[in-house]
């Protein structure tokens, strides 16, 4: 992804994550294990890693099951026009201040509808420089933590360009680090950030 | 809870049991009224005079016993169904108003887009608009209203969708009639300006090549039940307003369930309407038919029936080719929700204003009074009732 495109709006938020609502999902967007953007005050903005789509039961959609044949237009209808947002969970991994990039929780969580994009590449890339914000996602509750960091991972690795696998090599030693004491789980994450 | 279900119990077992034996009771007459529907049509109806008098519908379609097949929708068809919701005056809220809702949308067929959908509100606060003859409007005007700016709403797109589409039916839920203008004491001039403003609507959507049609989901009328009634007493000499409408077997018998054994997809023949009010619809008059919507069963099964009642106008019913039009979209759209019009559920969906929008609505309108300097706040009835009316706790001793 080389330029920033807008997921939806943020429906409800805390320090540690937010909700994001939209109406369509899109092909690049969002995706699961990406580094996505909340803008704020100045030229600040939070960052999270996206670990959950959800569509929302509807009853209104089960009674279309039923349907022998159901046409193009109803489909779009339900999908395009019906306010049955998906709604998008994101994992709080840093926030952008004054210029810099800080990879703890942030003082305070975005504000409700504010637009959220996903990252340039470039933006991407600088965020990976370094791993503080493993431990965050190691330690979340309540969420595939081992999918997410390594879904985190294999996408900041496809933004280094030439510089993929000493970025993979960097994010192995670190996840050493924190999980030497957890070798099954290492494994568990190293196998699945192996790429082809 | 105040609703002490334990001691509704014995009367509901009570309501079970009477219900069966009602439902049990009334097979044989069934099977008599299914009878009258096929001999009746081949006799002469009552005179022209007494089918006036009686208000008693008259069949358009000679054999007026028998179904019509369903015929097959266009490829290309426009469906535009709309809806509409109120909040009625009430002088208990912070201030007088009122809001009209009006939803709508426009579902083409072939066209592989979305629909595209309507929502209009109209909040009314102007004294013009809350009182008549210097009482405060009561709910059925503003229905009346609401009917009015569903219809307009739909005369409207069906206007703009003339150009590009070669048929489009606009569809609303419930009735053409303006029966609310029979049952309210009213001035004839006010009777004439609802209805001018509705018929101006249906002749929009008539000059813009559309049709249009109103459906009611499980109708309770029982206009054909009665005229096979009268043309029983007519057979034997003794129709009278007395013999007709005193106490007799069919009483409370429902035109829809006369109409059960209409096959899947059927429907019955048209029969004009018999409201009062219908006299003023000029060559829009009001007339109406049932319709099976459900599916065709699948082997080895039973298709359980659902029996609409369609009202069309006039001009529609003579064009077997609009008739036509309206059956197979109506069949085209139930067949999505297995039942009720998709489009109709939709403009349902988009012209509901739900219990927390109504809250929320009162909020605002506090908020606004205050912005400009007036204190405005429920009665203390209306108070007592949001306090009382939700959140009820049992008390524990």
């Amino acid at each position: 992804m080389s330029t920033e495109i807008e997921v939806g709006r943020v429906l409800r938020a805390s320090t540690q994550g937010f909700t994001v609502g939209c109406l369509k999902l899109g092909p690049d967007v969002p995706i699961f294990g990406s580094l996505v953007k909340a803008p704020i005050r100045g030229d600040g903005g939070i960052y999270g890693l996206v670990y959950d789509v959800t569509i929302q039961d509807d009853p209104f959609v089960r009674q279309l099951l039923a349907a022998p044949n159901l046409s193009e237009e109803t489909i779009l209808d339900q999908r395009q026009r019906r306010q049955v947002p998906y709604e998008i969970s994101v994992l709080v991994v840093g926030y952008l201040f004054q210029g810099a990039v800080r990879r703890y929780l942030p003082p305070q969580p975005p504000e409700t509808l504010n637009r959220v994009y996903t990252c340039a590449q470039d933006e991407v890339q600088r965020f990976h420089q370094r791993f503080d914000h493993f431990r965050t996602i190691l330690q979340a509750r309540e969420i595939p933590a081992d999918e997410l960091i390594s879904a985190g991972i294999r996408q900041a690795a496809e933004s280094m360009g030439p510089n993929q696998q000493r970025y993979l090599l960097e994010a192995g030693r670190e996840l050493a680090r924190l999980l030497n004491d957890d070798l099954i789980r290492l494994s568990s994450i190293l196998n699945r950030i192996r790429m082809s | 809870m105040t609703l002490e279900l334990n001691k509704l119990t014995p009367q509901l077992n009570r309501m079970g049991l009477a219900l069966a034996e009602r439902q049990e009771a009334r097979q044989d007459l069934m099977g008599q009224l299914a009878e009258l529907l096929a001999t009746m049509p081949a006799v002469p109806l009552p005179s022209d005079f007494m089918m006036k008098k009686l208000h008693l519908p008259v069949p358009i379609e000679g054999e007026w016993g028998n179904s019509w097949p369903a015929p097959v929708a266009p490829a290309v068809l426009t469906v535009i169904g709309g809806d509409g919701s109120t909040i009625p005056p009430d002088h208990h809220a912070e201030a007088l108003y009122y809001v009209i809702n009006t939803g709508a949308i426009i579902y083409r067929y072939g066209s592989q887009e979305a629909p595209e959908t309507f929502c209009e509100p109209l909040l009314a606060y102007e004294e013009t608009d809350l009182f008549e003859n210097k009482r405060l409007i009561t709910g059925n005007t503003v229905d009346l209203r609401r009917d009015i700016a569903e219809i307009e709403l739909l005369a409207q797109l069906t206007s703009r969708e003339a150009e590009n589409s070669p048929a489009s039916v606009a569809l609303a839920d419930g009735t053409l009639l303006l029966w609310v203008l029979e049952e309210e004491p009213g001035s004839a001039e006010r009777r004439e300006r609802f209805v001018n403003q509705y018929v101006d609507a249906l002749e929009r959507i008539r000059q813009a090549g559309g049709v249009v049609a109103a459906l009611t989901s499980r109708p309770r009328h029982g206009e054909i039940v009665r005229l096979l009634r009268a043309c029983q007493l007519h057979q034997q000499s003794s129709l009278t307003p007395e013999n007709l409408d005193g106490r007799n077997p069919f009483d409370f018998i429902v035109d829809a369930r006369l109409f059960e054994n209409l096959p899947p997809g059927q429907r019955s023949a048209c029969f004009r309407s018999t409201s009062k009010i219908n006299d003023q619809y000029g060559l829009h008059k009001v007339h109406f038919f049932y319709l099976n919507v459900s599916r065709e069963a699948f082997p080895d099964t039973e298709s359980v029936p659902e029996i609409v009642r369609v009202e069309v106008p006039a001009w529609v019913v003579a064009d077997t080719g609009k008739l036509e039009l309206v059956h197979g979209a109506i069949l085209a759209q139930a067949d999505i929700l297995n039942g009720f019009p998709y489009v109709l559920a939709r403009a349902h969906e988009l012209a509901v204003i739900t219990t927390e929008e109504r809250r929320r609505f009162a909020e605002m309108i506090s908020g606004e009074l205050l912005i400009n300097g007036m204190y405005a706040a429920p009665s203390k009835k209306g108070q007592m009732k949001a306090l009382t009316g939700g959140g009820k706790r049992s008390h524990r001793l």
